[in-house]
């Protein structure tokens, strides 16, 4: 009778304690796929915003003063002259967005590319974004107002201002009853980088 | 039985969930990693372009600065080395991040090199090669830039309201050693040094027929109040019949009266006029324009230049005051007041009152009009210098009056290093 006491306290006792990790593992999944997909998107964010902020830094360097450096200046679009590695001739970089369209795999229906191209090269794509955007800043430390078009307020320009966010192309979804009117139906990790401010030294002069 | 197997529970169960409680403190800690690491390489970047900032400014200073200026603090965990090689300038910054690696980042300033269109003197209210010795003392005061390729002497609390440079240095630090002088609009040490024309060929050229191999007495009529009619009359001697009446305002003529002797000078210029000389400049008389600048608007601006000095002259119409206006230069020599230390000129033991300047002064050694005893005049004048403010603007000049050419080192290209994050320090 001892024995089988024993045995009934202890199967008892176990299942428990393994419901407890079994619980626990799945809580712990949940938590890891979350914090693995937040670094993911920072992962993302910092390589993203690694090649930008260094070849925006650098914008018109090796251009003459003859020559305007901005070339198109728009709120998801830029073109601007810069000498990049090898140095020794003028280049043409341009920035752009491309369309929701070429990412509609992932579950994420806002995220899209980045686009970088040299003169005429093809574009390469630099990263995947759900915001890119970017403003003007003259030296009068005033926000350009769209559009800029004329070459007198293009060379006004020495600042420029970058916003960058990324999210997770993977959804975690809700629960339908939980989503408010205007919310998206899924949960995105998600990761804003924004430079104000960013001071072009070669527009400067 | 139970109680091993109690054990055993307890201890495997311990092990499993201190695993899972390690992993999980690991994820949330991580989670920060990826911003640690851009904190890290924005910190390495910021002291690079602190190092290149710091040079500049040395190098805005002091152009012939090479370097290197090295900066080190334990707080932020990092430092920088710049130095000038020719025409670049290069930070190089190392910055010890969290995780214990050394981060390096690099700016590297380019510098062209650029002719600047020609200067005026004029530009200057005061310049000389050579200050010869001479103190800015209490009471004296410069409306307009002052430059000297020499040392600043500076004893009290002169007034500088335009900017002074010097190529050379002050004899003190300002705010130090009795140099307490009020400088209005700024002061820079080893200025790029400013070069003398190396002859007045220039003006000899534009005189054309107006140049006189021997002296010459050269007297400004400013003829009716009417604007545009002054002349020049030309003799070989004072009171000599005019060689030539020279009309200032008609065409044809250059604005350059040169004489390759002595040229004496007096009256009221009408117009636009440089008087030159191959040696000496002797002002004999009051030289006013017809309509006085600091008063009203005028067209009149005369410049007085001369190979070696510009001479007030000792003679008894400027024993009481004397009045120039003129922008003044004298190439190998001095402005200077004649017998300046004789007690026996003028009718008070030597004193002559004032000259009363409306214009500029550009002399190659600082030449001397009076002399003083703890700032008060004893013999030859004292001073009111204004400048003339319409010579600030480099176009505005006395006809052919000579120019300096500088050359400026502007930066022409700036290359900031990418920042290289390893993404393999975070486990991504």
């Amino acid at each position: 009778m001892a024995s089988f006491m024993d045995i009934l306290l202890s199967i008892i006792f176990g299942g428990a304690l393994l419901l407890i990790i079994l619980t626990a593992t799945t809580i712990i999944s949940e938590n890891a796929a979350t914090t693995y997909g937040d670094r993911l998107v920072q992962e993302s964010l910092l390589a993203i915003s690694q090649r930008v902020e260094g070849e925006f830094r650098n914008m018109g360097f090796g251009i003459p003063d003859t020559q305007r450096v901005v070339v198109l200046a728009e709120s998801t679009r830029v073109k601007f002259r810069i000498d990049l590695p090898p140095f020794g001739s003028v280049d043409t970089l341009t920035y752009f967005l491309g369309p929701t369209s070429e990412l509609s795999s992932t579950s994420n229906e806002e995220d899209r590319y980045l686009y970088r191209q040299i003169s005429g090269q093809t574009p390469e794509p630099v990263g995947v974004v759900t915001r890119f955007h970017l403003d003007y800043i003259n030296s009068e430390f005033e926000t350009i107002p769209f559009p800029i078009t004329s070459d007198s307020v293009q060379r006004t320009i020495q600042e420029v201002e970058i916003t960058l966010e990324v999210q997770n192309p993977e959804a975690q979804f809700r629960a339908v009853d939980s989503v408010a009117t205007g919310e998206r139906n899924a949960l995105y990790s998600s990761a804003l980088w924004k430079q104000t401010r960013l001071a072009i030294q070669n527009l400067d002069r | 039985m139970v109680g091993k197997a109690s054990l055993i529970y307890v201890i495997g169960f311990a092990a499993i969930l201190g695993y899972l409680n390690y992993n999980l403190s690991h994820q949330v800690t991580s989670a920060s990693d990826a911003s640690v690491m851009y904190y890290d390489s924005e910190a390495a970047h910021s002291l690079a372009m602190a190092g290149a900032q710091m040079a500049l400014a040395k190098f805005l200073q002091d152009s012939t600065w090479n370097g290197p200026i090295s900066y080190a603090a334990s707080d932020p965990p990092g430092s920088y080395n710049v130095l000038r090689n020719g025409r670049t300038i290069r930070s190089i910054a190392s910055y010890a991040s969290s995780n214990g690696d050394m981060l390096r980042d690099t700016v590297e300033v380019y510098l062209g090199q650029r002719f600047n269109t020609e200067n005026s003197f004029s530009v200057f209210a005061w310049m000389t090669n050579n200050e010869n010795g001479v103190y800015w003392i209490t009471g004296d005061t410069i409306n307009g830039k002052m430059h000297s390729n020499g040392t600043l002497n500076i004893n009290g609390s002169p007034v500088f309201t335009g900017k002074v440079t010097t190529t050379a240095a002050f004899s003190s630090p300002p705010g130090k050693n009795g140099n307490n002088a009020i400088f209005l609009d700024g002061y820079a040490t080893k200025a790029e040094n400013i070069q003398f024309p190396s002859d007045l060929s220039d003006l000899i050229y534009y005189a054309g027929p107006y140049l006189y191999n021997n002296d010459i007495w050269v007297s400004m009529e400013a003829g009716t109040p009417a604007s545009g009619d002054g002349v020049a009359l030309v003799r070989t001697s004072p009171m000599g019949f005019p060689l030539d009446t020279v009309r200032i305002n008609v065409s044809g003529f250059n604005g350059v009266i040169a004489g390759r002797q002595n040229v004496h000078v007096q009256g009221t210029l009408d117009g636009l006029l440089t008087v030159t000389s191959q040696k000496d400049i002797y002002i004999d008389n009051n030289c006013v324009y017809e309509m006085d600048p600091r008063y009203t608007s005028s067209n009149d601006m005369l410049g007085l230049v001369a190979e070696n000095n510009v001479v007030v002259v000792d003679n008894p119409v400027n024993y009481n005051n004397v009045t120039i206006q003129a922008s003044i230069f004298a190439r190998r020599g001095s402005f200077l007041a004649q017998n300046h230390t004789s007690t026996s000129s003028g009718s008070n033991g030597g004193k002559r009152g004032y000259i009363f300047l409306v214009g500029s002064i550009v002399q190659n050694t600082r030449g001397p009009v009076g002399s003083f005893v703890n700032g008060i005049l004893q013999t030859g004048y004292s001073k009111s210098y204004t400048y003339d403010g319409r010579l600030a603007n480099n176009m505005t000049r006395p006809p052919h009056y000579p120019g300096f050419y500088s050359w400026t080192l502007p930066i022409t290209g700036w290359w900031e290093g990418y920042p290289r994050y390893d993404f393999s320090k975070i486990g991504l």
